[in-house]
């Protein structure tokens, strides 16, 4: 696994109903060498995540349809994706929304807007904290 | 001249003189036989009657005690004896009082004794009436010299003969002086004029007079007293014979009630006192009473104020009376213009109750007022929390966009450096622009009163080297030089803020190296020297530093720009503030040394809580 590749052979679902925050991401993603895929809400997210199984998912909140709070219910009730990590992804910058977040089962969170060389970091640090990754960055 | 020339008619005058002596008399022998009693003698004792001559004492009265006996031999034996008011008890158990003289009589030589004589006389009488007038006489004393009122008898000319309570020789000079006299003697001479007018109508007419006036004070201080008089004819079988002035000094209820009154009327407050029935005892005199306070005196407050509101009124006012325990209650009254309200306090007082009434109309409007623009302020606050939610996520999407493909752009293969440098002033530009979004949102929140500073644990130190590990970079990027201090009291396990704490770390530091363009940047954390409970952090610059002038304006919201620095260093001026306001918030200070040309310091004192570290292990 090369430095600069750090997600080679990674499938990455990144959920959000904003076109740019899709193309940011999916491009970040795949600059450190992740396959994306992208969903619109989390309706269109939890067939995927059923149907592909992600390595992990990045979601925004705020989203039409099933948003990311539904979809992280769904995904804890069920046996068969309550294992998948889920981080969020989202522009609510308020205070107490990590501690919210965090208590719904998402791993982590990060914050948009996004600057690539931080992203990486950020989601790197968090990646590695994941015990199912125990080991995959050594 | 002998006897002997009397002798044919003095034995007949001696047995009258016996017989009609006022006195019972007895003559003895020395066997104490009798030789001769008078009639007074037989009715004394009873023996009316009874052959007594020759007999002896002793048998005719068995009952005479050794005590008399031993008198008796006494005198036999030569001794004259006497007793003013001997109480002699009867054998029906009755006490008569007997003044008596037991003497022996001489035989013709003189010498020989040839027994008693007894004079006798009951005086039960004249003793029981000079005990009785003893015990008037100290009922007198007592009402006169033992009463706090001044007391004064006068003959039925009005002339004094009698006054408590003066010295002496005072009281020589005034007794026998007319009472109108002793006008002379007081400065109060009306008072004393018109008491003596009114004595002189209770000797005329035997008219008792009550009269309240203004005198000379009692304690002879030459102040004034209050005086309540009473003025009141002695009567003697039908006859005025004189007349009695009892002058009670008033001085202190009078104070007591006038100061009560003065009291009363300095309150804006309607004032009522009330008998613990609900008798109106006093009324405050008031525009807003309906009636005149002499209207509802001694009326009860049901017949005042009609229905359950009366009712209430006494009720409370009974409650009042009998547990001693203040109440209060408020209500309202319909007038033609709407509805007053009142509230009414109640209090026990001296045996009665105090009623405080106040109108709280406007009180209660304004109360009304308070609670309405409390709500729509809430509301508004509801709103503004609301806006900024949504401002602070509308504004970051689109930022995410730019900031997202200029900083994937920078990094693309081949690019041409012009474009490279464009994108990665796109770049810092919105970093910049992402800052001033928060630190307006910030000051926002603060400024709404809409932010909370949290308690949680952490560990400082990890939290500084954190801070040296983030910060470092920035002024190491612009050639810096960056040191970090961390002074090992600090203690590990506190309570706080920790991202708060990070917000004023990273502002001051971000400040520091912005305008530093050469030397260093030093973040210190120690704690402070004056009280350990506080911790002091230190970011000393080496840049241009500010001006004396301007030290009291850098923590002002937008100040930069208007401080007209030579060179724009950018930045709306919020980061100080911001420092300031979660501070202040955090309950401790952020100060600033600083010349112009040598670099500045900000120090920020906090209370800092070390968190108990049995309680915090394993955590």
């Amino acid at each position: 696994m090369s430095k600069e590749n750090p997600l080679d052979g990674w499938l990455v679902l990144v959920v959000d109903d904003e076109f740019d925050s899709r193309q940011v991401a999916a491009l970040m993603l795949e600059t450190a060498g992740a396959t994306v895929i992208t969903a619109q809400n989390g309706k269109e997210a939890l067939e995927m995540i059923i149907q592909q199984r992600p390595n992990f998912v990045l979601s925004d909140l705020s989203m039409p349809v099933l948003d990311g709070w539904q979809l992280m219910y769904a995904l804890n009730q069920n046996r068969a994706t309550h294992d998948i990590p889920v981080i969020a992804l989202t522009a609510h910058a308020m205070r107490g929304d990590r501690e919210r977040a965090m208590a719904a089962g998402f791993r982590n969170f990060i914050n948009k807007p996004l600057d690539s060389a931080k992203f990486m970091n950020q989601l790197l640090v968090i990646l590695l904290e994941q015990p199912e990754f125990a080991g995959k960055f050594d | 001249m002998g006897l002997s020339q009397f002798e044919e008619i003095v034995p007949q005058a001696l047995i009258q003189f016996l017989e009609f002596s006022p006195q019972a008399v007895a003559i003895f022998d020395t066997d104490m036989r009798y030789l001769v009693a008078n009639p007074r003698w037989y009715e004394g004792y009873g023996i009316v009657g009874k052959d007594i001559i020759g007999k002896s004492h002793y048998e005719v009265f068995p009952e005479i005690t050794q005590h008399w006996k031993d008198i008796h031999q006494k005198c036999l034996a030569g001794a004259v004896m006497s007793e003013e008011a001997d109480p002699f008890p009867r054998a029906d158990g009755k006490t008569d009082y007997i003044k008596w003289l037991v003497r022996p009589w001489y035989q013709a030589d003189g010498i020989t004794i040839g027994g008693l004589i007894m004079y006798t006389e009951v005086i039960t009488e004249q003793v029981l009436q000079q005990q009785a007038r003893r015990k008037y006489e100290a009922r007198y004393e007592a009402l006169t010299k033992g009463n706090p009122a001044f007391v004064i008898f006068t003959d039925r000319d009005g002339d004094i003969e009698e006054i408590n309570h003066l010295p002496e020789e005072q009281r020589d000079q005034i007794i026998g002086m007319p009472y109108a006299m002793i006008i002379a003697a007081d400065p109060y001479a009306t008072y004393i004029e018109r008491q003596a007018a009114l004595l002189m109508d209770t000797l005329a007419t035997g008219k008792t007079h009550n009269f309240l006036g203004r005198g000379a004070s009692q304690k002879g201080d030459g102040g004034m007293a209050y005086y309540d008089s009473r003025i009141m004819p002695v009567h003697e079988n039908g006859e005025i014979i004189g007349a009695v002035i009892i002058a009670t000094d008033v001085t202190a209820e009078l104070l007591h009630q006038a100061r009560f009154e003065g009291i009363v009327e300095a309150i804006p407050e309607l004032v009522f006192r009330f008998t613990p029935d609900g008798v109106y005892t006093y009324v405050k005199p008031s525009k807003q009473l309906i009636d005149a306070p002499e209207n509802l005196l001694d009326k009860n407050v049901v017949d005042v104020i009609p229905g359950e509101l009366g009712q209430k009124f006494r009720d409370a006012i009974h409650t009042v009376a009998k547990t001693g325990v203040a109440d209060a209650f408020e209500y309202d009254l319909q007038v033609p213009i709407g509805f007053l309200n009142f509230e009414a306090r109640l209090f026990p007082l001296e045996g009665e109750v105090l009623l405080v009434v106040r109108d709280i109309t406007d009180m209660k409007e304004a109360q009304r007022k308070l609670e309405d623009s409390v709500r729509e302020l809430n509301q508004s606050l509801l709103f503004k929390d609301q806006f900024l939610a949504t401002m602070s996520h509308e504004l970051r999407t689109p930022m995410n966009a730019i900031m997202g493909y200029s900083s994937l752009a920078v990094d693309l293969p081949n690019l041409e450096p012009k474009v490279k440098n464009m994108f990665e002033r796109i770049v810092v530009n919105s970093h910049r622009l992402l800052n001033l979004i928060n630190d307006v949102l910030d000051i926002s929140r603060i400024n709404a009163g809409r932010i909370e500073i949290v308690n949680d644990a952490f560990d400082l130190h990890e939290l500084v080297r954190g801070w040296e590990k983030d910060y470092a970079q920035s002024a190491i990027k612009k050639g810096l030089h960056f040191s970090c201090e961390l002074d090992p009291d600090v203690p590990v396990n506190v309570t706080g803020d920790s991202e708060r704490l990070t917000q004023i770390v990273g502002n001051l530091i971000t400040n520091a190296v912005k305008f530093t363009d050469t030397g260093s940047v030093t973040l210190t954390v120690r704690p402070n020297a004056d009280d350990n409970t506080k911790l002091d952090i230190l970011v000393a610059d080496t840049g241009i530093g500010i001006s004396d002038t301007w030290h009291h304006l850098i923590f002002e919201e937008f100040r930069q720009v208007e401080m007209g620095s030579e060179r724009n260093y950018g930045g709306a001026g919020l980061g100080l503030s911001i420092v300031q306001k979660l501070c202040i918030l955090m309950g401790g200070i952020v100060t600033v040394a600083s010349k112009l040309g040598e670099g500045s310091t900000f120090t920020v004192t906090l209370p800092i809580a070390r968190k108990d570290t049995n309680n915090g292990e394993g955590e």
